[in-house]
């Protein structure tokens, strides 16, 4: 359909989420951290697409009714008033919650967009408050859910206090893991974090985040080094900078190829390189052969697409070509700015950024022939792909974890490739090899 | 670093100033960075030989959230001195604070305010402090000292107070006010009545500046009075003024004290001299918070209070609009207090506020049109979508339950034309399935997805050539256009109503505007369109035959099992409508000779102000739950069709095929106990069907076998054994724990009180129409009942928040 004839695919919803999603995950990953969100009560209703939907095992509501997110309930009448008492009120109340550790303050746009000063409010506050409190910026406009998480960990890293000196020889922190759910996939992707870096003879003080306390993220105070990840760079050269860590940015070890990077960068910065090499070669002297009989097996040939975070659609890459299979397409559900990192694009059809959701590149992608659908959950469905797709990354609303199983790392690689496995041998699927 | 920022009202040399200040700093080997907070963007014009510099806002990465190169966005002027203008939109449409908060968002972030840059840094700030965006360089890490420039003019002065309000309300971010500059207007002015003012904001006057025609000429030669004539008595007045701002000690400043506006008045007119009769001045500092109590209902309490302060709309607004929202405000002081921290959460087993909440939506009309949306992309992602039962949320809200596979579920009846029903939406509302590759994309929802810079510029045009789009689209394909306007537009200023006047002009498709941020016309806005579908006149009562139109059941099975039970007895439904709104029902509604209500009290407004009043007969019967009522009901409803003979004949068919799950039902329910949680005000929705969406719960579950104890919260008021009373939480945990019950009432979806307990829960949805509805009522029953999982594994789930 031609645009004078009133296409309205290209003004269709775009396929990413936004900023509070992103700032809520981090919220959700942080189990005494209350925020108060100003604005009505839909971002109260927003807490509802993690809690219960994505993550069963959030906090974030509560049956008390003291939920984590706690709303201004201002509205587009009462916005053009000044209105720092009531966000004062609403700070002391979230503080006065005996089980809460820190307090956040955001915003939705349409308060936002008023100027309103939230660090100040904060800073009125001093010496009254008996938790940290950290504003983050509301920065709806401009971002989406990743530049939400990432936000947020870095007005953490400004907000928490941290001291310079601390730190303990032979000690990392990461920062930037996307805890976005309580469920044990996440817990399990927090261990193998943990397990490698072990294996390295490093001490893993802290994960930002790992689903703990506000407490516990002080911890990175004593990290020799921060090794960053994507969903955390902001946060990691802030703290380096603030604490005189060592920085390595490093890629999210997802698949095999990248989980070797990750482990070397860490190592150089580490000083561990003889450590890395022999646990990268008993790994993968573990993983490979696991790998041999399924990936002429299952994989060899096939077609696969992908949908959700940019970030992990960068190890998808890698994944797939180790598996011998051929990337036709994937929808970035971010921004397209955060593929700029994208180490490597080729052997991938069209890769499309945040597009509109009925855009005809999308039913494009979408009808091509495939035989493995990785996908985060979408507003759309196309019924076809139905058998062939598995649910992966945020949000996930159907596919829920019940036991510790992670995707990053080596023991991750297999888990991932396990249940891509799944899907291509039901019995449907067996003639479709091509 | 010094950071100096320079307000005043518009007109009266703040810029002048700054350029100045900036050149006479740089000529004195100090690094100057000379920041435009003006949309005009002229700050910097005496420093760039009169060039516009590309602003900020016109920078592509204004948008980028990362920022970017930000070495792009400075120019170096003349002496060295670095400029950035912050830009803006048209005037009369945008935000132009917006651009001016974004601006210093990206100076921060890009690290441009780093001390070791610049010397000195100097903000000129459009006029009067309008809103937030434009005292952002007041924010910490800004600005840290204040100059405001001002005439002896009354506004000028008025402006002067108004901009101290805003620097004592940024006091806590170590802004302090240096003093005035007065630019004067008459030379012969009493400048002890400035003086006389200055000392009542607890300030000082810094410099009387002369009006001299050099300055009007280095303007006009785009330069500064400090470089052409630097001799001069203002030139020396600005260096004196330079060193007193970079000699001023802010830590000793004190907190301005601004005027009331009505001292202002009655001052100004005594030229400052005396004192205010009632309130020389308004309480410094920021107000201080209650300091909570942290006992538990104290703080608990504590938090919907401000609520009350949120405008909401009259009682006379509140009756017109109709709305069940409006409704529930009238009753509440906000919702606050209905959703977080209530006081009395600890015993609510019923979501009245959610359910209701979220019910609005649902009346929707079902035809081809074309939603437009004017918002941003978090207004997308408001409220997840609860019709989507297959997915889990946080309340248990009766909706009916998902389509069974195989069509089983007959939403609209037997002759409900479902139509083209491929409306696809996006996350705020309901999914159509898709059609599948052979259908064509019929795509009828766009979105302006607002961002940062349509802010600033105002989303006027996006929304002009979003409409022109879905009004292109509308042509032979779909019945209206509705736009839908939200909040940001709304704080902007958009004028989307202007724009929608525009194209209802043009279309030939009717294009509707609703705002719901401004009202509550949006919860009717299916209803009206209903109606306006609806015939202007009704079908002869001869040719109307035995039609009856059912409104507000639920859909589900059990609805086409009413509906085929109506027809054995010689009843046609017409149509089906509420909460689903289809328009060809809407078109044939007329020709039913009577209309059936619902008893659901949350659709009573919508009954009484779309349905009473149609030139139909209204029955309104209750709804039927069990074997007695729906013979009852399909009496009723056969009598005012004009069918009686037919209906009793049929319904004792039924029953006898119903009659085998019944007993078997009875006989498992009669080992079964379930409970309900009230409150004593509110007992009586347990038996008043239409507090609870339709279903007489007492009288049905008696009639299914099930024992029913009610446990109520308030002091034990007369013996029953089916009624225990509690008045703590402790009470309530030891009267569910020990009650001889096994499920218990809960819209709370996995509510862990019921399970700590032991118990199972259930909810309205279990609940079905019709008789073999019942039956099935009583079967889901059971089995919840009989389901040992929270019996045996309770206390090991209960332990969640």
């Amino acid at each position: 359909m031609r645009a004078d004839q009133g296409d309205l695919s290209g003004v269709s919803t775009p396929m990413n989420f936004p900023t509070l999603l992103g700032v809520y995950l981090a919220v959700n990953a942080i189990k005494d951290a209350y925020i108060l969100a100003d604005g009505p009560d839909c971002t109260l209703y927003k807490a509802h697409f993690i809690h219960g939907r994505h993550d069963l095992e959030s906090t974030l509501l509560s049956i008390t009714g003291r939920h984590r997110v706690l709303f201004t309930n201002v509205c587009s009448r009462g916005v053009v008033k000044e209105h720092d008492a009531l966000l004062r009120r609403h700070i002391m109340t979230l503080d006065g919650i005996p089980e809460a550790g820190l307090v956040l303050v955001t915003a939705l746009p349409m308060c936002s967009i008023t100027g309103v000063d939230y660090g100040r409010v904060l800073r009125s506050l001093k010496g009254k408050m008996t938790k940290p409190g950290v504003d983050i910026p509301p920065d709806s406009l401009v971002g989406d859910w990743l530049d939400g998480y990432s936000q947020t960990l870095a007005s953490l890293a400004r907000g928490l206090g941290l001291r310079r000196g601390q730190v303990r020889k032979g000690s990392v922190a990461v920062i930037g893991h996307l805890m976005d759910r309580n469920e044990p996939d996440q817990k399990a992707n927090v261990a193998e974090l943990r397990r490698m870096l072990s294996a390295l003879k490093l001490e893993t003080v802290s994960v930002w985040l790992d689903g703990g306390s506000s407490a516990d993220l002080r911890a990175v105070e004593r990290a020799e080094c921060v090794i960053s990840l994507p969903y955390g760079r902001l946060a990691g050269r802030r703290i380096a900078e603030l604490t005189g860590a060592k920085l390595v940015e490093t890629e999210l070890p997802f698949g095999l190829t990248k989980t070797q990077a990750f482990l070397r960068d860490a190592a150089k910065a580490c000083g561990k390189k003889a450590e890395a090499e022999a646990f990268i070669d008993r790994e993968l002297s573990r993983a490979v052969p696991r790998l041999q009989w399924l990936a002429p097996l299952r994989f060899l040939g096939r077609k696969a697409a992908f949908m959700g975070d940019p970030f992990l659609l960068d190890g998808f890459l890698d994944i797939a070509e180790d598996l011998g299979m051929e990337v036709s397409g994937a929808i970035s559900r971010g921004r397209s700015a955060h593929l700029a990192s994208l180490a490597r694009r080729n052997g991938c059809g069209a890769i499309l950024a945040e597009p509109p959701v009925f855009a005809p590149e999308v039913e494009r992608l979408m009808q091509a022939p495939k035989d493995l659908f990785v996908t985060c959950w979408c507003e759309r469905e196309w019924p076809r792909l139905e058998n062939r797709t598995l649910e992966f990354g945020f949000p996930s609303y159907r596919h829920h974890a019940l036991f510790e199983q992670p995707f990053l790392g080596f023991n991750g690689m297999l888990a991932f490739v396990e249940r891509m496995a799944d899907v291509l041998s039901q019995p449907d699927r067996a003639d479709l090899r091509r | 670093m010094q950071r100096i920022a320079i307000f005043g009202k518009g007109g009266i040399g703040k810029s002048t100033l700054s350029g100045n200040l900036a050149a006479f700093y740089a000529k004195h080997g100090k690094k100057v960075l000379l920041v435009g907070c003006d949309p005009k963007h002229d700050t910097t014009v005496a420093l760039t030989e009169g060039r516009p510099i590309k602003t900020v806002v016109e920078q592509s990465m204004f948008m980028d959230q990362a920022g970017g190169d930000m070495s792009k966005i400075l120019v170096r002027g003349r002496l060295g001195v670095d400029c950035v203008e912050a830009g803006g939109p048209e005037p009369g449409i945008g935000c132009a604070g917006r651009g001016i908060s974004r601006m210093i968002e990206l100076l921060e972030g890009g690290g441009l305010l780093r001390k070791e840059l610049h010397d000195v840094a100097i903000f000129d700030v459009l006029g009067d402090v309008v809103c937030g965006g434009f005292a952002a360089p007041l924010r910490q890490g800004f600005a840290d000292r204040v100059v405001i420039v001002t005439s002896e003019e009354l506004m000028s002065l008025y402006a002067v107070n108004n901009i101290s309000r805003a620097i004592r309300n940024y006091a806590a971010n170590g802004i302090a006010l240096a003093g005035l500059v007065a630019n004067l207007r008459d030379p012969g002015v009493d400048k002890d009545a400035i003086k006389r003012f200055a000392a009542m904001l607890g300030t000082r006057v810094l410099t009387f500046l002369p009006r001299d025609p050099l300055v009007r000429e280095a303007e006009l030669a785009r330069s500064t009075v400090v470089e052409r004539s630097p001799r001069s008595e203002v030139a020396r007045k600005v260096a004196s003024l330079a060193k007193d701002l970079l000699a001023f000690d802010r830590t000793k400043a004190a907190v301005p004290t601004p005027l009331s506006d009505e001292a202002f008045h009655e001052l100004s007119r005594k030229s400052f001299l005396g004192a205010f009769t009632s309130a020389p001045a308004e309480p410094a500092g920021p107000v201080s918070p209650r300091t909570p109590d942290l006992s538990r209902d104290a703080w608990l309490e504590a938090a919907p209070e401000e609520a009350q302060a949120a405008p909401l709309p009259s009682p006379a607004e509140l009756e017109k609009a109709l709305s069940w929202q409006a409704q529930l405000w009238k009753n509440s002081p906000g919702c606050n207090d209905q959703v977080w921290g209530s006081p009395d959460q600890w015993r609510r087993f019923f979501c009245d506020f959610e359910t209701r909440r979220h019910a609005r939506t649902r009346l929707e009309i079902q035809a081809p049109v074309v939603h437009v949306w004017h918002q941003d992309l978090e207004c997308s992602y408001a409220t997840p979508d609860y019709y989507d039962t297959s997915l889990p949320a946080f309340f248990k809200f009766p909706w009916p339950k998902p389509a069974e596979p195989g069509g089983d579920d007959g939403p609209e009846g037997p002759r409900q034309d479902r139509g083209d029903d491929s409306a696809r939406k996006g996350p705020r509302g309901k999914r159509g399935k898709d059609p599948g590759p052979r259908e064509e994309h019929v795509v009828r929802e766009a979105m302006t997805n607002l961002r940062d810079l349509d802010i600033i510029h105002g989303g006027g045009r996006k929304l002009d050539e979003t409409l022109r789009l879905a009004v292109e689209h509308a042509k032979g394909r779909a019945q209206a256009v509705v736009v839908h306007s939200t909040c940001v537009p709304t704080v902007i200023g958009d004028d989307a109503g202007a724009v929608v006047q525009r194209w209802q002009k043009r279309s030939k498709v009717p294009v509707i505007y609703t705002n719901p941020a401004e009202n509550n016309q949006e919860v009717d806005l299916g209803l009206l369109l209903f109606r306006k579908l609806q015939a202007k006149k009704p079908s002869p009562e001869s040719q109307r035959g035995h039609g009856v139109n059912l409104v507000g059941f639920p859909n589900g099975k059990a609805l086409k099992e009413l509906i085929e039970l109506l027809g054995r007895s010689g009843v046609e439904v017409n149509t089906c409508v509420l909460p689903s709104l289809h328009p060809d029902a809407a078109r044939r509604y007329l020709d039913a000779r009577v209309q059936v209500l619902y008893p659901n009290g949350a659709y009573e407004d919508a009954y009484k102000e779309f349905f009473r009043p149609l030139a139909i007969r209204t029955v309104s019967l209750d709804a039927p739950y069990g074997i007695e009522a729906t013979g009852k009901w399909l009496a009723a409803v056969a009598e005012s069709a004009g069918v009686k003979s037919k209906a009793r004949p049929t319904f004792e068919a039924a029953r006898k095929e119903a009659a085998p799950f019944w007993q078997a039902g009875r006989n498992e329910a009669g080992k079964h106990g379930l409970a309900f949680v009230v409150d004593g005000n509110h007992i009586g929705r347990l038996t008043d069907s239409s507090q609870m969406w339709g279903i007489p719960v007492m009288r049905f579950l008696r009639e299914l076998g099930f024992r029913v104890q009610v446990l109520c919260h308030g002091k034990a008021s007369k013996e029953a054994a089916s009624l225990s009373f509690f008045q703590t939480p402790e009470e309530l945990s030891k009267l569910l724990k020990e009650g001889s019950f096994e499920a218990v009432y809960s819209e709370y979806a996995f509510d862990p009180r019921l399970a700590s307990a032991g118990k199972a829960q259930f909810s309205l949805e279990h609940f079905e129409m019709g008789l073999m509805g019942g039956a099935r009522t009583q079967a889901s029953l059971n089995l919840a009942c009989a389901w040992s999982f929270y019996r045996k594994y309770g206390r090991y789930v209960g332990g969640g928040r």
